[in-house]
């Protein structure tokens, strides 16, 4: 989920109308329906309502609100720096605002009632967050195939000929059909069930892909690259052929074809993201000539993976293949002296001989700037640092507060490996309950990335199946810094 | 917003959202009125603010009356449990 848009406001009275209109109709373009769109704007009323008579006192001050979209859900988040607050000690009471008309508390009893998720993060000297999530909603393919059931069709004659073409927002039904079709409810990426959702998220550039048709017409394949990063690479996260013909080769060409439309969109790599559970796609990944750059523990709970037939009894992890579309980039990194040697043979895999600079006086901002993305329904939060300050070991400590108190089961931290600093914070990274996660290239505007994470679930390392030579040691590395 | 007085009666068209600056307003012009008639055609909601002003004039003995309420003014009123302040039998015109 990128961000889509971003407002900075006056606390004052005047821009609250504003806020709350511009998100009505934000809400609405974001696929929303109009019911939602109200709640979602009232929400967001009640919060900046709050922010504009309280955060700042008597002062004069300014608040951020970022826009956030993805083709399930949509997010906003409200960031200011005004005065401490607590949300537990700010709770409505019905009869004491019967009593007394004292309502207070009732701005965030609202909130909680017309959105999804809503969370506060307390992120110490980098002030406080507010988010708000939306889910989307649509039918259901099931609800337009009622008669239907998933059931294996025929193969078809062998000399069947099939058109490999650009997917449109025309063709969502067909490919919500598809899938339901091949996978009953079993397929891991839910919003390929809802045509709306997949329409929108075409229509609006988030991803792009192939389908293939069978001469009569039929849809029986379908590839697509999803652009969920702030980088100029992609994702390879949805991808079916209908059973009856598969071992015909149209995955390869689908992919085939999706690579050379990468090239022409001007992406420089593409990634996937196979489960641990098996390895089948890890399998499936290598094949296509991608290779193991990370392993990220705890990435979503077992409840949240419907293809097991069997019960998996932890979060599910995943290991990230990754493929370059261009030479990857030499000049000097800044690796962690305990990474070094991990870091510079994935690097080789890649195609790259990194040169490892030598360590450099730090320059830290008086500030951090860290980014954060919460995963509510997978149970994780990336933060990635976009600038080092003085203040971040103490923001990630506030920060991982929260997360914990939100529930989270993992987080995950992307630091720069072209800043000097990456080279010699890690010790204090270590010192916070973090260990290494893996290389990620290219993966924030178009700059690689060392990730960590810190796993609050307990996990059996022998239930998590890796496939390649590099996921093999990356694991193995992980195992030994939890030890 | 727009508004016309007659004697202890007010009629208030609002334009847009009943929220903390409508709010304000409305308790301005309400404070020599006895009776209250408020048009929401044009309001997507009344958000809290609004709705303490609307308790505020009701406890204070003053009868109002709501004209095209957006449906989501009730489902606050149930978040709060405030459904006996805010009957719709007695408050919608």
């Amino acid at each position: 989920m990128d961000i889509d848009t971003q407002l900075t406001l006056k606390n004052k009275v005047s821009v609250i109308g504003s806020v709350t209109d511009f998100t009505y109709k934000w809400g609405m373009n974001a696929g929303l329906s109009e019911e939602d769109a109200v709640r979602l704007s009232l929400a967001v009323d009640e919060l900046v309502t709050d922010v504009v008579l309280f955060a700042f006192g008597e002062e004069e001050g300014r608040f951020d609100l970022s826009y956030r979209w993805s083709p399930s859900s949509v997010e906003i988040i409200v960031h200011e720096f005004g005065e401490p607050f607590d949300p537990e000690r700010h709770v409505y009471d019905r009869d004491r605002a019967l009593r007394e008309g004292n309502f207070e508390g009732a701005g965030f009893e609202v909130i909680r009632h017309l959105v999804d998720d809503f969370i506060f993060i307390n992120k110490g000297r980098g002030g406080k967050e507010f988010r708000l999530v939306k889910k989307t909603t649509g039918e259901h393919i099931a609800d337009l195939l009622v008669d239907e059931k998933p059931a294996s069709a025929p193969p078809p004659a062998r000399e069947t000929t099939y058109v490999i073409r650009t997917v449109h927002e025309e063709d969502a039904e067909d490919v919500a059909k598809l899938i339901y079709r091949t996978y009953g409810y079993t397929y891991v990426k839910e919003d390929l069930y809802f045509p709306k959702k997949i329409a929108l998220a075409l229509e609006r550039e988030e991803k792009f892909g192939v389908i293939t048709r069978t001469s009569e017409g039929e849809a029986v394949g379908y590839f697509a690259v999803l652009r969920t990063t702030d980088s100029r690479i992609g994702e390879v996260g949805e991808a079916v052929v209908a059973v009856p013909h598969r071992h015909r080769g149209i995955m390869t060409r689908m992919l085939r074809r999706l690579i050379e439309m990468s090239r022409e969109r001007g992406l420089l790599g593409l990634f996937g993201e196979a489960v641990t559970v098996h390895t089948i796609s890890q399998k499936a990944n290598a094949r296509f000539g991608m290779q193991s750059t990370a392993l990220l523990l705890a990435d979503f709970p077992t409840a949240k993976y419907k293809g097991l037939t069997e019960s998996y009894p932890q979060d599910v992890s995943i290991v990230i293949d990754f493929l370059p579309l261009c030479r990857i980039e030499t000049a000097g990194r800044y690796l962690p002296p305990a990474y070094r040697t991990i870091l510079t043979d994935i690097y080789r895999l890649l195609g790259a001989n990194v040169h490892d600079r030598p360590p450099e006086a730090p320059s830290l901002a008086e500030r951090s700037d860290l980014d954060l993305k919460i995963s509510y329904e997978y149970k994780h939060a990336l933060l990635v640092v976009r600038t080092y300050g003085e203040d971040l070991t103490d923001r990630l400590r506030h920060t991982l507060q929260s997360l914990r108190d939100e529930g989270m089961h993992a987080v995950y931290l992307d630091l720069p490996l072209d800043d000097p600093v990456t080279k010699t914070i890690v010790p204090d990274l270590h010192d916070c309950g973090f260990v290494f996660s893996g290389l990620m290239p290219l993966f924030h505007h178009e700059r690689d990335y060392l990730r960590l994470q810190k796993v609050y679930e307990r996990l059996d390392f022998d239930l998590i199946h890796v496939y390649s030579e590099s996921a093999h040691r990356i694991k193995n590395l992980i195992a030994r810094e939890l030890q | 917003m727009t508004y016309e007085k007659k004697g202890h009666a007010i009629h208030i068209t609002l334009r847009r959202d009943f929220n903390l600056l409508t709010a304000r307003k409305v308790r301005r012009l309400c404070r020599d009125v006895d009776e209250i008639a408020i048009d929401l055609a044009r309001s997507k909601f009344v958000d809290t603010e609004g709705i303490l002003a609307l308790y505020e004039l009701i406890r204070a003995g003053k009868k109002v009356r709501l004209m095209h309420p957006p449906p989501i003014f009730f489902e606050v009123v149930r978040i709060l449990g405030l459904e006996e302040v805010f009957r719709p039998e007695t408050l919608v015109a």
